[in-house]
């Protein structure tokens, strides 16, 4: 099936198998190689990305029913420089190996597009479906809140 | 000391940049094409035997390349944990098996063009098993007769120290059982390995592992190559926590790739890494120990039975590493251990972050607190009492534990966690019940003082633009090795870590190295870059003065090259010369080998709410104190802590693979699985010890692998203060607390089932 | 093994003529497409009822209110009618996976794909909802929600009838949802309680179960007697069940909290 899709800010044809995945088709298809898979069910959260200003998981989503949407990686968020999220999750080290970080940012920026001064709970919320196995998440809640502070300066 | 200009600061990780703009390249990806892709074929009964295996439908699917089962299979089996030939564990795993002993266990693979053509194809594949009945419980194990066709059903190990030296009788005494769960490591990233024959017939694998040279032996061994003719790399990790530091899918691949040739990529899924490869080991644990009239431990006994799962692996170097901790956290005249390394029909156990450390201290810590309690004692206090002080000796002969802070540990973090004030606070009698709870725990440094040899050795040069590369055959599990090594070798030769790359292993280019386990990458790599640095830098003065026919003694090294006379140069500028005058390289290699094996020490103290009804734990609020000796890296390290506490949280009340009567896995998916997500993650204050550990660069010692140890039980006995119970199987689930609540109400009463009337009582409105 | 989109009715109705009884119909897809994932050798024909539009409707009408199948929980969650009219479905789709599965899951998927521990499934059946279901030839007809799941995983669907949407009537009173899981968050429900004009107990059997007995004591003065009542319907429930010995208690922390909000609520 033919689709048309917006991935960070560029259209793309493709053409996709009906069992495709959202994940396959921008890992595999597009080369944006920052989406991670991780249990291939929705729960882990390392293959979000962010559609039509939500995070959603591209492990449980058909790249068929992506047609016409707007699709957002971690590629597409920084241009010359790092995001401001990027940058507080350098300096709060809240990445170790690595894996669940592009979900990780991923969630939370579409936590602060939508609600640009959350609370802490609301942070773990927004982060509720991201798992991290290194971390215990609280570098990377004290990095979200940062980033927040961050960009409402910016 | 306090003049550092890199070791003991906050320095960033040295791939930060690449893992948060989503560049860092896992090996899952790498572009499609260039390779063939595998899927294993999984047993999908606990026990049985392959009648056939049909492969027609599935050779069917366009890119399908070629089936395998037990019948390709080289005759050798081979056991994961081994890196030398004289190891004398059992070697009883096949790389693929027509007699599958658990679920998960490989019986074949399917190779095709594309990973969805390997999919498909696996699919597939009809599979004729004829079913077995299934062990799935440890201490019905023992009993059974082997399913493992000739190797036997128990190993058996002892430990012991002054026998004789103290009463086992006659006074206050208590036994208590605990038992651990298997769990799973959940590395986010989940298993996967590529191979290929370059064109010198050598076989190359790279793979997410934690010892390129194990791989590299057990290969060789296996598939009867030489070893220079086997090529590891440690590739990029997404996570291991000891789920990728045994060998376990490299075979199957290496093994697809020299029975045709081709480049194969194997990918697990999380469900198959779940199943398929590896666990922390689950283990029962008897405790009995004798004190005297003023809580002074006398003796003590341990017995544990450890479930290996289905292979030995390294099921029973576990069980002994258990018992080395009895001996180094408190001071018992007179101590037995013995374990009972059993194996059932389920997925086979090993290397788990703390090496059954996690496990021996749950068990011992949890009895601990129930044996204060019987004695009317705070629980701090009676620790206070028999722990070990800094210049002890293991008493059974191990290497001496070095400046042991366990007490400034247990005092400092009293003081700070507020214990005496929050002790004697009444958990309340309430819907939800509050108390605090503390745990010790002790691990080692590397393997210094064990049967297996500890050394490495480090290639380092300066480069002629004056940049450090340190060769090094370490690997990079997302915990800052590299980083670290950099701020050691950083601090010696005045270079900032951001001039310096430290290689990964690479076994045809890095010197030998055992691996990055055991606790020893700080301690014992990080020492012998201290080394190595050091040698370079006294070659690299020698040299500067041979070059300029200066004297050496006039020549400072300090990021740039000073001479007495005020003039400078510049490191590469240095090099340069010494290149073009002496026509030598800036370089050493240095080969090191530990002398010690101190121990390093933690307490956590935990604060937990805990729901009578819906038996729903919380813990609100967490202090991890440790015994680091330096932190050379204060900010990675921290992350060390907050992940570990976070694992042992998961162990403490909700992570289990269970298995039901069939030896069928019930939690084989995350979603089953309850890991800690963000939400049920308290806050985490952490209090470091820091008072040199001699040996240790610049006195550092390790962190990675304790930091995990002590949680469980902190929680446990956080648990069993709050509910007035004797919880002590792990993890506690709602349902056991809810059980535990019901058994200590129809104890109390005696009126069993009436516990609802006492429930409905005690929700107040108060809350 | 196809793929389409349908937007409106009567592309989905031509859809499921064409394709009779081997149509696949996916919405948000959180639980179908890990199936095909791990099923690789199914070849589905698949409809994408995402987006079409009688699916996604959020209104009120005369005596109730009207919730489209392909409506995401997070879309429940915000909306301002359901948190007035159908309060347990909104605490229900609160509660519900994490915030990335809540952004794309849809109420007809969860009541469709048949859990017993379908939180979704619960509250309506708690608030008396009805399914509109529709078939390939426009036939439509209301179903009471309680009558739609026949054994886990089985409904009384077909592949020639989908769900429209639901009818959630007025003046179903105050109304609530509570569950547990093994962790706060993000987990699926070993037991939840919902309240409308009913109370029902979410997964104990593969339908909601009512606590008639309970509910008529949540009025009264006696906290315990309605906890008692709670106990009593998961003994009559599941009384040979090894679960037994978990929920009988655990619903009682779920009554209290129920009990707790109505006297927030009321005050």
């Amino acid at each position: 099936m033919k689709i048309s899709i917006t991935v960070n800010g560029r259209l793309h044809e493709a053409d996709v198998a009906p069992t495709t995945r959202l994940v396959d088709l921008l890992r595999n298809g597009l080369g944006l190689t920052s989406v991670k898979e991780g249990c291939s069910e929705g729960e882990c959260g390392a293959c979000t990305v962010i559609v039509d200003g939500k995070a959603v998981t591209s492990c449980t989503t058909l790249a068929f029913q992506m047609d016409g949407k707007s699709v957002t990686t971690l590629e597409g968020i920084a241009e010359e420089t790092l995001h401001p999220l990027q940058q507080a999750f350098i300096d709060h080290d809240a990445v170790q190996c690595g894996f669940c970080t592009p979900g990780m940012i991923l969630s939370a920026k579409a936590l602060l597009d939508a609600n640009p001064h959350p609370t802490r709970d609301e942070v773990c919320r927004a982060l509720e479906g991201n798992l991290c196995r290194c971390t215990g998440y609280l570098p990377i809640v004290e990095a979200v809140l940062d980033g927040a502070e961050r960009l409402s300066r910016s | 000391m306090s003049d550092l200009r890199y070791v003991g600061r906050d320095i960033a990780r040295n791939d930060i940049v690449q893992k948060v703009s989503g560049q860092m390249r896992y090996l899952a990806d790498l572009r499609p094409g260039g390779t063939c892709h595998a899927r294993l074929l999984l047993s999908p009964v606990a026990h049985g035997r392959v009648k056939a295996i049909d492969g027609t439908e599935a050779a069917k699917v366009p890119g399908f390349i070629r089936l395998f089962t037990a019948e390709d299979s080289p005759r050798r089996r081979y056991n994961s944990a081994l890196f030398l030939p004289d190891q004398q564990d059992l070697k009883d795993q096949p790389v693929f098996t027509d007699r599958p002993l658990f679920v998960g266990d490989m019986i074949g693979a399917v190779l095709a063009e594309t990973d969805e053509a390997a999919r498909r194809a696996a699919a597939l594949v009809r599979v004729d098993i004829e079913p077995f009945e299934a062990v799935t419980d440890p201490v019905t194990a023992l009993s059974a007769p082997s399913f493992r066709d000739g190797f036997p059903q128990i190993v058996e190990g002892r430990l012991s120290c002054g026998e004789g030296a103290a009463p086992r009788e006659g006074h206050a005494e208590l036994t208590t059982t605990v038992r651990t769960p298997k769990i799973h490591h959940a590395a986010m990233e989940n298993h996967i390995c590529r191979s290929h024959l370059d064109y010198d017939d050598v076989l190359v694998v790279q793979s997410p592992c934690q010892m390129i040279f194990t791989v590299r032996f057990v290969l060789s061994e296996l598939f009867d190559r030489p070893i220079n003719r086997v090529r590891v790399i440690k590739a990029p990790m997404g996570g291991t926590f000891g789920g990728k530091q045994e060998v376990m899918i490299e075979p199957a691949c290496a093994l697809m790739t020299l029975a045709t040739g081709l480049p194969v990529q194997l990918n697990l899924d999380r469900n198959e890494t779940i199943n398929a490869t590896r666990t922390r080991a689950a283990s029962v644990g008897t405790v009995r120990t004798v004190v005297d009239g003023e809580g002074y431990f006398l003796h003590r006994e341990t017995d544990v039975v450890v479930d290996a799962g289905a292979y030995a692996t390294g099921g029973h170097r576990v069980a002994m590493a258990m018992g080395k901790k009895l001996f180094r956290l408190y001071r018992i005249p007179s101590q037995t251990f013995r374990t009972r390394t059993t194996f059932t029909n389920t997925t086979p156990s090993g290397a788990c972050r703390g090496y059954g450390s996690p496990q021996i201290h749950a068990i011992t810590e949890i009895h601990i607190d129930l044996l204060a309690r019987k004695l009317a004692l705070d629980p701090a206090v009676l620790r206070l009492k028999n722990l070990v002080e800094p210049g002890d000796l293991d008493p059974t002969g191990a290497p001496p534990l070095g400046n042991a802070r366990i007490k400034d540990c247990l005092l400092k973090g009293m003081e700070h966690f507020r214990w005496n004030e929050r002790i004697a606070a009444e958990p309340g009698d309430g819907r939800y019940r509050r108390a605090v709870g503390l745990a010790c725990a002790t691990h080692g440094n590397g393997y210094f003082g064990s049967p297996y040899p500890d050394f490495l050795s480090m290639a380092i040069r300066l480069c002629e633009d004056g940049t450090l590369l340190v060769n090094a055959g370490l690997h990079e599990l997302g915990n800052g090795t590299l980083t670290v090594v950099a701020q050691i070798t950083g601090e010696v030769l005045g270079l900032d870590p951001s001039r310096i790359v430290v290689t990964e292993g690479d076994t045809q280019t890095a010197p030998f190295d055992v691996g990055c386990v055991a606790s020893r990458v700080t301690y014992v790599c990080g020492a012998c870059a201290y080394e190595a640095a050091e040698k370079l830098k006294t070659l690299f003065r020698d040299q500067i003065a041979e070059a300029t026919g200066k004297d050496a003694e006039g020549i400072e090294l300090d990021g740039e090259v000073r001479f007495d006379d005020g003039k400078r140069l510049s490191y590469g500028d240095a090099v340069c010369l010494i290149a073009k005058v002496l026509r030598q390289e800036v370089g050493i290699y240095h080969n090191y080998a530990p002398k010690a094996n101190p121990a390093s020490f933690g307490v956590h103290f935990a604060e937990v709410e805990v729901d009578c009804l819906t038996g729903l734990s919380r813990v609100t609020d967490f202090l991890a104190v440790h015994d680091v000796g330096k932190a050379i890296n204060p900010r990675l390290l921290k992350g060390q802590i907050y992940g570990g506490v976070q694992m042992g949280l998961g162990m403490a009340l909700s992570e289990e693979l269970a298995y039901d009567r069939s030896g069928r896995p019930k939690n084989d998916r995350f979603s089953r699985y309850p890991l800690v997500n963000a939400p049920d993650m308290p806050p985490v204050d952490v209090l470091l010890i820091e008072e040199h550990e001699p040996g240790g660069p610049y006195g550092a010692k390790s962190i990675g692998e304790i930091c995990t140890v002590p949680t469980a039980a902190a929680v446990v006995n956080a648990v069993n203060r709050a509910l007035v119970t004797e919880l002590t199987e792990l993890p506690l689930t709602p349902e056991r607390i809810i059980a535990a609540l019901a058994e200590r109400e129809s104890n109390k009463t005696g009126r069993g089932g009436q516990e609802q009337v006492m429930f409905s009582r005690t929700t107040g409105d108060s809350h | 093994m196809t793929a389409a989109v349908a937007r409106t009715l009567e592309e989905l109705r031509a859809r499921l003529a064409e394709g009779r009884g081997k149509a696949c119909l996916i919405a948000g897809g959180t639980d179908l497409v890990l199936h095909l994932h791990e099923h690789p050798d199914e070849e589905p024909d698949l409809i994408d009822i995402s987006s079409l539009e009688a699916m996604r409707i959020l209104e009120k009408h005369p005596g109730e209110t009207l919730v489209g199948a392909a409506v995401t929980f997070a879309e429940i969650e915000a909306s301002p009618l359901l948190q007035e009219k159908a309060q347990a479905l909104v605490m229900a789709a609160a509660s519900m996976g994490s915030t990335q599965i809540r952004n794309r899951a849809t109420l007809g998927g969860n009541v469709a794909n048949a859990s017993a521990a379908a939180d979704g499934t619960a509250a309506l059946c708690a608030l008396d909802a009805q399914a509109l279901v529709e078939d390939y030839q426009g036939r439509q007809e209301r179903l009471p929600v309680g009558a739609l799941v026949t054994a886990p995983g089985k409904t009384v669907l077909g592949p020639d009838r989908f769900l429209l949407a639901f009818a959630i009537p007025d003046g179903t009173g105050p109304s609530a949802f509570f569950k547990v899981g093994s962790r706060r968050a993000v987990a699926i429900s070993k037991l939840s309680l919902a309240l409308g004009r009913h109370l029902v107990l979410g997964s104990l059997a593969p339908s909601p179960v009512r606590a008639e007995k309970a509910q008529a004591l949540l009025a009264g003065p006696s906290r315990e007697a309605f906890l008692d009542a709670l106990t009593e319907a998961v003994e009559r429930a599941i009384p040979t069940r090894a679960s037994l010995a978990y929920k009988r208690v655990a619903v009682r922390g779920l009554g209290d909290d129920l009990w707790r909000h109505l006297k927030e609520v009321r005050s």
